[in-house]
């Protein structure tokens, strides 16, 4: 591969050949190769994931736990992103102030946070601070204590960071959708609510932490300059292997609802243009249709060549940002249209999505679209995975998600496999509009009429 | 003197093609992608009266087709060959980036090479393109809290030379106002090869490199240097303040901002380590004595060149200036008071050595950080060469910031963080229905910004 590239070039340089007027042609994209993956379980059962990469003099660190919001008691929304931020304000052994200075002093970066699935420790240290950084990740991870001053703070910040929030159109509508979507399965809550935040307190978030921060479940991986010798395993076990394990619970028993059409309103009075979603109900990764809907979805609104890019902004002018995304999370995964259009011709701009869905749901893709988003998807996985800090997240979330490591190698293979047939079935099921979900928020008296066309519209307030 | 030691370097090459376009090459084949990065000389503090918003409705039109390249090929061929794109406008420059898998970086370059040579320019593209940045500036701006006072009024209030001053994202009015005959006078003027600056960064062979690079870009003709625009200001003489009525906010924001130093000087380098004693990390003062101590702030950024540029694209004049999410039992007054008690602190102690070493290992480690990636690298290193002359200063330049002394802090806040020069733009949320105030008509200047041109 590598000696017919060079011989291309050659030609290219030399002759009076070169053709400007046509782009170049180069060689196919190469296979993604994992760089090795030195992998290690301690006797509590935490999995450890070392790729020694000394590319910087620098290491990053993920330790994450099956503990996302989707673990939230109802009602109790925002506990396990609340566990997540306190981690750092406060353990048995330093305060607040002491790990934020030692974070410093040792050149690190050290924060927590958690998504629907999982609950993340991150960070990064300079290479010659890497002992004790990791002597600080495990003593956050199993040692915070909830200060009752940090505790109070961290909830009075919130509500105002939610105020915030609330104040963006996109916010609300993202929220919204993800209630539409899932009903009455926690995905339906990844967000809290002044309300609940006000019932969190120091036992909510250190029973959470008992509970479901525990190693048996978690994985550790680490990504930079450290080599995985036997010393480096022998730091790692006099940290971390005395951590006793319990049993972890598994996530609650739900279903999301069947897909329906509805059509939700948010009236935001004063907006210039109307935040839309359309939605709908897709699958995990782990089912055998999510590569090509993978590749549907892309054709359909994946980049700035995809149908709906080139139709809703580059044609119409309707928008500055027209794009669809697969969302794949556990246990359920969403597909969702999003754009913000200004509000005369929110009408047609529903309209034109709805075609572009319809139409992938309903016509073959053609063999140049095919082959162009096989290698966009392709290409884009492994820059994305170019970097130590986005390798070490890729690794973390594959393990915590349940999927093989192989997962990465097997990802542009899998891209590459999607044919034709399956991708449009893929999007015949999980793309074909009639069962989608609306939800848009904007000035309800400047865009409701155009709404209702499309069936029976309930407006709400804005949270 | 640190990251040296610790055996790190950025491979750093510059030559020059005939026609006068500077390229930076930085080979580094650890992982199979490269980033071709294209910075031009010219951004929003260039445009002229009556054209507010140009320099980035022209970087859309870069992305419209160009000779070989018809509308909608840009996107189309870097996408399917695996790679990711965009372009932004900020005050002082223009750039756009390919990042791809190595195997095809011929295919960006001769997409940049195409469009520096002949964009295709003509009405329906800049038609579609104008609606397009409207609805960009409905979406970032006028739909946003806190965002259209950043981009209308902040700069209004720090600056009054109208180059400095005027509105990055442009008026309707003045978008609706340009013409073909516009848009192709600003390329011949601008998009010239002697006045862009070509990165590669990642993985390549540097030798086929500079062959790909000449047999693209060489023959593109090079124009006279394009005329610097007057950027200067007239010395800040009083303390500035104005509270601006957000219908959109729910949480109360004061912006507060100084007139930074010179580029490269020594002030400029003892700011930037000002700024991490103030706001580094967890640990700076901001976040333990406001956010912790007194529960006032709740979120805070700032930066010198905020909020359209940090220091490594900060270019006099403009502002060390801050932005602070704060709770609404504390009035903007008081919260300017806090921060101003901050800085009189360091005005009259300094910074102890031990807060010192802090930050210092917190600008080495930050630095390192910021060279994970090919595209910051490219970008880094395009932006000193256009700013300073010198990408090698990406490999020279942090003894300068870890030098600076604790005496050396303390004299730069008092010649720059003087409450005389401080302005103050107070956003108070304001209910539905209230009314917007209108963007007065002054004879105030502004400054600058980064757009969001492209895709994603």
């Amino acid at each position: 591969m590598r000696f017919l590239a060079l011989f291309w070039l050659t030609m290219m340089l030399e002759g009076e050949t070169i053709d400007r007027t046509r782009p170049p042609v180069t060689t196919d994209l190469p296979v993604y190769k994992l760089p090795p993956v030195s992998e290690h379980r301690l006797a509590n059962g935490l999995e450890i994931l070392l790729v020694h990469d000394n590319r910087l003099p620098l290491i990053h660190l993920r330790l994450g736990f099956p503990a996302g919001s989707k673990h939230d008691p109802p009602g109790l929304w925002g506990l396990s992103e609340t566990t997540a931020a306190l981690l750092i304000e406060g353990t048995t052994k330093r305060s607040a102030r002491q790990i934020a200075e030692l974070v410093t002093e040792l050149g690190g970066a050290l924060r927590a946070y958690s998504g629907p699935d999982v609950l993340l420790i991150e960070g990064s240290v300079l290479a010659e601070n890497f002992d004790p950084f990791l002597e600080l990740t495990a003593d956050v991870a199993r040692n915070a204590n909830f200060p009752e001053d940090e505790v109070k703070l961290r909830k009075q910040n919130r509500k105002q960071e939610l105020l915030a929030q609330r104040a963006q159109a996109d916010f609300l509508a993202q929220q919204r959708m993800a209630q539409v979507l899932f009903g009455l399965h926690p995905y339906a809550h990844q967000e809290p609510t002044p309300e609940t935040i006000d019932k969190l307190d120091r036992a909510a978030l250190s029973a959470f932490r008992d509970r479901y921060l525990t190693p048996g479940r978690a994985v550790l991986v680490l990504v930079g300059d450290l080599p995985p010798t036997q010393k480096t395993l022998r730091m790692l076990e006099s940290k971390l292997g005395d951590w006793p394990s319990k049993p972890a619970p598994a996530p609650p028993e739900a279903r999301p609802p069947e897909p329906k059409r509805s059509i939700v309103l948010i009236d935001r009075p004063g907006s210039v243009q109307a935040d839309l979603r359309i939605g709908r109900l897709a699958v995990t990764r782990r089912d055998p249709d999510y590569f090509p809907l993978l590749v549907a979805n892309t054709i359909l609104g994946g980049g700035a060549s995809s149908r709906l890019f080139m139709n809703i902004r580059e044609k119409q002018g309707f928008a500055y940002d027209a794009h669809s995304a697969v969302n794949a999370l556990e246990e359920a995964g969403t597909l969702e249209v999003v754009t913000q259009v200004r509000n005369e011709v929110l009408g047609e701009a529903v309209q034109a999505v709805l075609a572009e869905m319809r139409r992938i749901a309903g016509e073959p893709v053609s063999a140049d679209e095919l082959a162009a988003t096989r290698n966009y998807l392709s290409g884009v996985f492994v820059i994305r995975l170019e970097t130590q800090q986005a390798l070490a997240g890729q690794l973390a979330m594959t393990r915590l998600l349940g999927l093989p490591l192989d997962y990465l190698e097997q990802y542009t293979l899998r891209v590459r496999a999607a044919d034709a047939d399956q991708v449009r079935a893929a999007a015949a099921r999980y793309i074909s509009p009639e069962q989608a979900a609306i939800v848009v928020v904007g000035d309800a008296a400047k865009i409701r009429p155009a709404l209702e066309k499309f069936g029976q519209v309930l407006q709400e307030e804005a949270p | 003197m640190l990251l040296q030691a610790s055996g790190f370097r950025i491979p750093i090459e510059k030559y020059r093609l005939a026609n006068g376009m500077r390229v930076i090459l930085s080979p580094d084949n650890s992982a199979p992608v490269v980033t071709v990065y294209l910075i031009y000389g010219v951004g929003a503090r260039s445009e002229s009266k009556g054209r507010t918003g140009f320099a980035h409705l022209f970087e859309h039109m870069m992305f419209q087709g160009s000779e070989n390249a018809p509308k909608g090929e840009h996107f189309r061929l870097v996408e399917s060959n695996g790679g990711s794109l965009n372009g932004s406008t900020h005050p002082d420059y223009t750039d756009y980036f390919e990042v791809l898998p190595s195997n095809k970086l011929a295919v960006a370059l001769w997409l940049e090479a195409d469009r520096m040579r002949a964009l295709a320019i003509n009405e329906a593209n800049l038609q579609n393109q104008k609606e397009a940045v409207k609805q960009e500036r409905r979406l970032s701006f006028d739909n946003q809290p806190y965002n259209t006072a950043l981009i209308e009024h902040w700069p209004k209030l720090a600056f009054r030379n109208w180059a400095n001053s005027h509105s990055l994202i442009g008026s309707f009015e003045d978008l609706d106002a340009a013409t073909v005959q516009d848009v192709a006078r600003f390329f011949k003027t601008y998009y010239a090869p002697n006045n862009a600056v070509l990165v590669l960064a990642g993985d390549f062979d540097a030798a086929q490199a500079k062959k790909l690079v000449e047999s693209y870009f060489s023959e593109i003709p090079p124009q006279p240097q394009p005329p610097r625009p007057d950027l200067s200001e007239p010395p800040q003489g009083e303390a500035r303040w104005e509270t601006y009525p957000d219908r959109l906010a729910k949480v109360p924001a004061v912006v507060i901002g100084y007139p930074g130093p010179r580029r490269r000087s020594a002030d400029y380098y003892a700011l930037v380590m000002l700024d991490i004693v103030l706001t580094g990390g967890d640990s700076s003062r901001f976040y333990q004595n406001l956010v912790k101590g007194r529960q006032s702030v709740i979120q805070y950024e700032a930066n010198l060149g905020w909020p359209f540029a940090g220091p490594t694209d900060y270019l006099d004049p403009g502002n060390y200036a801050m932005f602070f999410l704060h709770h609404p039992q504390f009035t903007g007054k008081q919260i300017v008071a806090q921060v101003e008690e901050e800085i009189a602190r360091v005005q009259k102690e300094g910074v102890p050595e031990k807060e010192l070493a802090r930050a210092r290992t917190f600008l080495r480690a930050g630095r390192i950080r910021q060279l994970e990636s090919t595209r910051a690298r490219a970008m880094l290193l395009g932006q000193y060469e256009l700013l300073d002359g010198d990408p090698e200063l990406l490999n020279t330049e942090l003894p300068a910031f870890l030098g600076v002394s604790g005496e050396q802090i303390r004299e730069a806040a008092l010649r720059y963080l003087r409450p005389t020069a401080r302005c103050v733009l107070e956003i108070v949320p304001a209910p539905v229905g209230a009314r917007q105030r209108k963007s007065g008509p002054s004879a105030a200047p502004s400054k600058s910004k980064t757009t969001k041109g492209k895709s994603r």
